[in-house]
């Protein structure tokens, strides 16, 4: 019954080819689309998974350069039990980076300001966000316009170790150069923190943020509540999951429209079988009689039928994914990470499977329920 | 000893509903058909000679009357059961030989075991040997439109026969054939009356194939003109 099932599907090639279409470019979508949110998502779970540390904001602000804060806040978060260092950091958008205005369509990532106080920094046992120093020397808090740039930002403008580099119409030696799992960090301009503050107009008593390390790692969450309860009201001291968790809201929005391309995808898809299906189902009223006259019941007609929209909809659900995998692998190439999942790929199949089964459904009942005589005299 | 009847007809009206009007195929037959029979129904075409063919083969339900085949009344037989009876008892030859143009000779044989579970070498045996009978064994692998009309309608009656029903039914099985290889036709299906033991019930209008019959039945709009 298989067999002939397929077989059948051969009959009209270009119609049963159109309907495998509308399931490819559904699933296509659908994977492409999950691709893209699943890349981005990894990508910015690495840059958080990468700083064991809590985050002290401004209470309310999207990110660090939004947020604002006194600087005297220091010595308060200094004396919070279980905190061990305490880095006052400045994150400022640059203006121009050797003469150029950086816009948000040039670069999917903007290179950032990253100003931190070097002699707190250097007492981190971890990275923070400046990453590893693969080339270079680190700065020292005497080092005025030295920088250290991310990897992806030295590769871009062609910098070595010595360059020159201008930001905000200020000329900067390139002192080192740091990498980092995450794409989104291979951007940062790294300097002391008062040269940002002068070349970013920023006041000289604010800060950004403050980048604290804990001593015990388990015990942040206890530590970020603690410096909650000691600064009050204004601010905001967050942990490496709190934002995972924030962020995870966010990609859940997307998620959902993702989720609803599928179902419209689904729906169109659906519809196509259905009437390649009705249409076959028509075409063989004289050849579905005389299966009945042989001795087929009603429910072995409906299995056959049922069996070539589920082929439509594995050969297009295989086909789509193919399609999909493809798109994922070419977007990256337009500054968009993306992430291939194997769930999504099965969740992809199984979808096509099911869509394939419930659009036989009706034109299934309607050969199974057609009367033979009828049949075989309309032919 | 009187020979057993295989299929019985009593009082059997048949009306078709066309819009408002009401078609009366058939206005009350009663007819048996006996085990080994080699019968003709004739009449002409209007005469509802396939309307009671597809009583005789429990395609259709009867509007009243009773048909009985292999002693079951069919008016009491749902759907299912009535595709039982057929796959078990009766085999159908058509006049448009209704092959499917895709599968070749043995696969259209064996189409009528595709949903029972006997097993493909089985099948590839009885379908050939079926072929052999029909002597069609050198076209297995040919498709319909790659052999003649004769050819077609012998594939058809080992379709027929791949079950091994006690009935073959046949609606007009040589109007589309030219009048030798009707012949040849009529004659492979007597042939197999005779050494299959096998009961036949053929349809025509073509008087010239009444002299291959034992049973000889005339109908005309509806009714048994005469049986002989
Ligand atoms: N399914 C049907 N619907 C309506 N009328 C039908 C149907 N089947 C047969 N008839 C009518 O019943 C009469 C007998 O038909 P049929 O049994 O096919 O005759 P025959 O096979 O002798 O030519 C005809 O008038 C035909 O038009
Ligand atoms: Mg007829």
């Amino acid at each position: 019954m298989l067999k002939l099932a397929f077989l059948n599907l051969f009959r009209r090639k270009s119609r049963t080819f159109l309907a495998v279409v509308g399931i490819v470019i559904g699933i296509g979508a659908v994977i492409a689309l999950n691709a893209v949110v699943d890349g981005i998502y990894n990508e910015i779970d690495t840059i958080i998974g990468s700083f064991q540390a809590i985050m002290v904001m401004e209470k309310g602000s999207m990110d660090q350069t939004l947020s604002k804060l006194d600087e005297s806040l220091r010595a308060k978060i200094e004396s919070v039990q279980g905190v061990r260092v305490v880095v006052p950091e400045v994150w400022i958008l640059p203006q121009t980076v050797e003469g150029r205005t950086l816009t948000l369509s040039q670069s999917s990532i903007p290179a950032t300001i990253y100003g931190v106080d070097i002699s707190a920094y250097r007492k981190l046992r971890g990275n923070g966000w400046v990453g590893e120093l693969e080339k270079g020397e680190m700065l020292n808090s005497n080092d005025k316009y030295a920088v250290l740039i991310g990897k992806s930002l030295a590769d871009n403008m062609h910098k070595f170790i010595g360059s020159s580099i201008k930001i905000n119409g200020q000329k900067f030696r390139v002192k080192g150069i740091v990498s980092s799992e995450s794409e989104l960090l291979g951007n940062l301009i790294i300097m002391n923190i008062d040269t940002a503050r002068e070349i970013g107009g920023f006041p000289k008593d604010k800060v950004s943020s403050f980048y604290v390390e804990v001593i015990d790692p388990a015990e942040d969450r206890k530590v970020a509540e603690k410096i909650n309860f000691a600064l009050g009201s204004e601010v905001e001291a967050n942990t490496a999951s709190d934002f995972s968790k924030t962020f995870a809201g966010v990609i859940k929005n997307f998620r959902l429209v993702a989720l609803a391309i599928a179902l419209i995808s689904a729906f169109v898809a659906a519809i196509g079988i259905l009437n390649t299906m009705l249409m076959s189902v028509m075409e063989r009223y004289k050849e579905i009689g005389t299966l009945k006259a042989t001795g087929w019941t009603n429910a072995n007609i409906m299995q056959m039928i049922l069996y070539e929209s589920t082929f439509i909809g594995i050969i297009g659900g295989i086909l789509g994914i193919l399609f999909g995998t493809a798109l994922s692998l070419c977007i990256p190439a337009f500054g968009i990470p993306t992430l291939i999942k194997l769930e999504s790929v099965l969740y992809a199949f199984l979808f096509a499977f099911f869509v394939g089964v419930v659009a036989g459904l009706y034109p299934a009942y309607r050969a199974s329920k057609l009367d033979p005589v009828e049949a075989m005299r309309g032919a | 000893m009187p020979k057993q009847s295989i299929i019985e007809l009593k009082d059997v009206v048949k009306e078709y509903r066309l819009g408002k009007t009401i078609v009366r195929a058939l206005r009350g037959v009663s007819l048996e058909i006996k085990r080994g029979d080699f019968a003709i129904v004739v009449g002409p075409s209007g005469s509802g000679k396939s309307t009671l063919l597809h009583m005789m083969g429990a395609l259709d339900r009867p509007t009243s009357g009773k048909v009985f085949i292999a002693g079951k009344d069919i008016g009491l037989l749902d759907d299912w059961s009535l595709a039982m009876l057929r796959r078990k008892t009766i085999g159908f030859v058509f006049q448009t030989f209704n092959l499917v143009p895709t599968l070749n000779t043995l696969e259209n044989v064996m189409l009528p075991l595709e949903p029972t579970g006997i097993d493909e070498i089985e099948k590839i045996k009885r379908a050939k040997e079926l072929l052999k009978l029909v002597g069609l064994e050198h076209r297995m692998l040919h498709k319909p439109m790659e052999l003649s009309g004769g050819e077609r309608q012998r594939v058809a009656i080992a379709r027929a026969l791949i079950n091994n029903p006690e009935i073959v039914l046949a609606d007009e099985p040589t109007g589309n054939l030219d009048t030798k290889t009707g012949l040849q036709i009529i004659e492979a299906m007597r042939k197999l009356n005779v050494e299959e033991k096998k009961t036949f019930v053929i349809v025509t209008h073509d008087l010239s194939l009444l002299k291959y019959g034992n049973r000889h039945i005339y109908i005309r709009d509806g009714l048994i003109e005469k049986i002989r």
